[in-house]
């Protein structure tokens, strides 16, 4: 047991240390990020000023910690790119034949390059965030605990996400176009841009009951007080469901994906 | 004035040649090129999710309805698609042609170094974001009840023509610091983020905002600028920001090329 933390402790490591390599793309990815978030604070400023008949059901202040943290957990939901790769070069091959579980080895490489991604994006990018826009503070102790677990299962749901699309450049060459379509799904229905609880009531239901917003939505609405008390503990439940169904499915997914690969002998 | 049309004509067989080669080696992707189509449309999709949800909400964005809105967010996205068609190129210009030198390769052709760059890639994926772009003027013009006025669609597709030398011309002068610096492409990634603010209207941002997308990058130009003549708004003439600032970023970015080009032959690397 200990061998095997060991072992995927390794991978992270190595992940940690590529990843820090590259300085400079990691300001301006924060940096970018940064922009984003202020292109939205500005329209919810101004779209709250407009609002004669006050029909947005929370408070601005709360709303603009919402849109601030929202983009900081979605740089999380990026994946760090390694198992495409693996794929097209044919390197996945050796994979086969170490004593690693090809997902377990994946997100332990995911989980060390968030470690990178925090100190080199998300840390930056709250401090940034919050001497332009005001402090970003989470809306109670009790939601800053819930916040950190909901955010771990985020990341775990985040990358079955991830992995499973990744899977996908089996069949596909063109990793880029599904990465995008990806990241464009995970935009529109995670609740990053735009807050579920802003959508009209039955779209906000049809997405409440899809993955994505066990990614952004779930663990950003605990932090700015929006999902609270009992209410945000059944939020977590829920993620942690997701994170159980999409293990199975990836598996189910790649082994597919693998016998394919198996039979045509390459 | 001969010799002008003559070399122009010479280059515009140059760039249908490129064209071709380009296709015939796409051929073999076609089912790539439809997810990389549509993956660009719906990399949009959450940008007009925003702007629908809003305006169930309110009637007017710092001043804008929504088919004004709309109708930036169009120009925004045709711009932007069609630099992306034709100059997606100069974000390789640091890592593949300077720090690999591929650049050498480029120099010792009887043609000019930048359009044999920029002739060398197509992004063809981003047609799809060039159809939805006039879908979304379409539908801002109808909503504004002027859809038949062709003279309407004329001066939208000429923003956006004009736009796209706004971006591109900025992404050059940013790609050029690669001489300098081996690969200025995070930085492009960087200034390049700065056109979102001009998908909304620039009154709902703080001057300073205003300022820099105006003056010093004007993606402003691209679509806040013109779309004020477009659906109507008045003020015809600061359509004119749109080909001022393209001939303006143009010409400061060609200066910033030629002296890099200049320090790389200097080195001799």
């Amino acid at each position: 047991m200990l061998g095997a933390v060991k072992r995927y402790a390794s991978v992270a490591a190595v992940a940690l240390k590529a990843e820090m390599s590259y300085s400079l793309w990691f300001f301006s990815f924060g940096f970018a990020a940064v922009l984003e978030v202020l292109v939205l604070v500005f329209l919810w400023r101004a779209v709250y000023a407009g609002d004669a008949g006050q029909t947005l059901p929370v408070a601005l202040g709360e709303m603009l910690t919402y849109v601030c943290v929202a983009r900081i957990v979605h740089q999380f939901t990026y994946p760090t790119g390694q198992l495409p790769q693996a794929i097209r070069s044919g390197d996945i091959s050796v994979l086969f034949l170490r004593p690693a579980d090809v997902q377990l080895y994946y997100l332990s490489y995911h989980l060390g390059a968030i470690l990178a991604e925090v100190a080199r994006i998300a840390l930056p990018m709250y401090v940034a965030v919050s001497l332009i826009v005001g402090p970003v503070l989470p809306h109670s102790a009790l939601a800053l605990a819930q916040f950190v677990l909901s955010l771990a299962a985020s990341v775990v749901v985040g990358f079955l996400i991830n992995f499973m699309t990744e899977t996908l450049s089996f069949w596909t060459l063109n990793a880029w176009g599904i990465r995008a379509a990806r990241e464009a799904t995970i935009e529109l229905l995670s609740g990053s841009t735009v807050p579920l609880f802003v959508f009209p009531t039955w779209l906000a239901n049809v997405v409440g009951h899809l993955p994505f917003a066990s990614t952004v939505y779930v663990p950003t609405a605990i932090f700015a007080g929006i999902i609270s008390g009992t209410a945000a503990w059944q939020a977590i439940l829920g993620q942690l469901a997701w994170a159980v169904v999409l293990t199975f499915l990836a598996r189910g997914l790649w082994r597919a994906a693998t016998n394919r690969v198996i039979v045509q002998g390459g | 004035m001969l010799t002008v049309s003559a070399s122009l004509a010479r280059y515009a067989r140059l760039y249908a040649a490129f064209l071709r080669l380009h296709f015939k080696r796409l051929a073999e992707y076609r089912g790539d090129f439809v997810i990389g189509a549509v993956a660009l449309i719906i990399s949009q999709t959450a940008g007009l999710l925003f702007i629908w949800v809003i305006f169930t909400r309110i009637k007017s964005l710092a001043g804008w309805n929504v088919f004004e809105v709309t109708l930036l967010y169009g120009l925004a996205t045709g711009a932007g698609s069609l630099a992306r068609l034709l100059f997606s190129n100069l974000w390789s210009l640091g890592t593949t042609f300077v720090r690999r030198g591929d650049l050498l390769r480029l120099l010792i052709r009887p043609v000019n170094p930048l359009f044999h760059l920029i002739a060398e890639h197509f992004e063809e994926e981003a047609i799809g974001g060039l159809a939805l772009a006039l879908a979304l003027v379409g539908h801002a013009l109808t909503g504004l009840g002027m859809a038949t006025e062709l003279w309407r669609w004329a001066v939208a597709i000429l923003t956006m023509v004009f736009g796209a030398f706004i971006i591109g011309g900025i992404n050059l002068a940013v790609a050029s610091l690669s001489f300098w610096m081996v690969d200025s492409a995070p930085l492009m990634w960087a200034v390049s983020n700065f056109s979102r603010f001009a998908r909304y209207p620039l009154g709902a941002y703080h001057r300073a905002v205003r300022f820099i997308v105006t003056w010093i990058l004007p993606y402003g130009a691209v679509t806040f600028y013109p779309a004020h003549l477009i659906s109507g708004r008045g003020d015809a003439w600061s359509w004119l920001a749109t080909p001022g600032a393209a001939a303006a970023v143009c010409l400061v970015a060609y200066r910033l090329w030629l002296a890099g080009l200049r320090r790389f032959e200097g080195v001799g690397s």
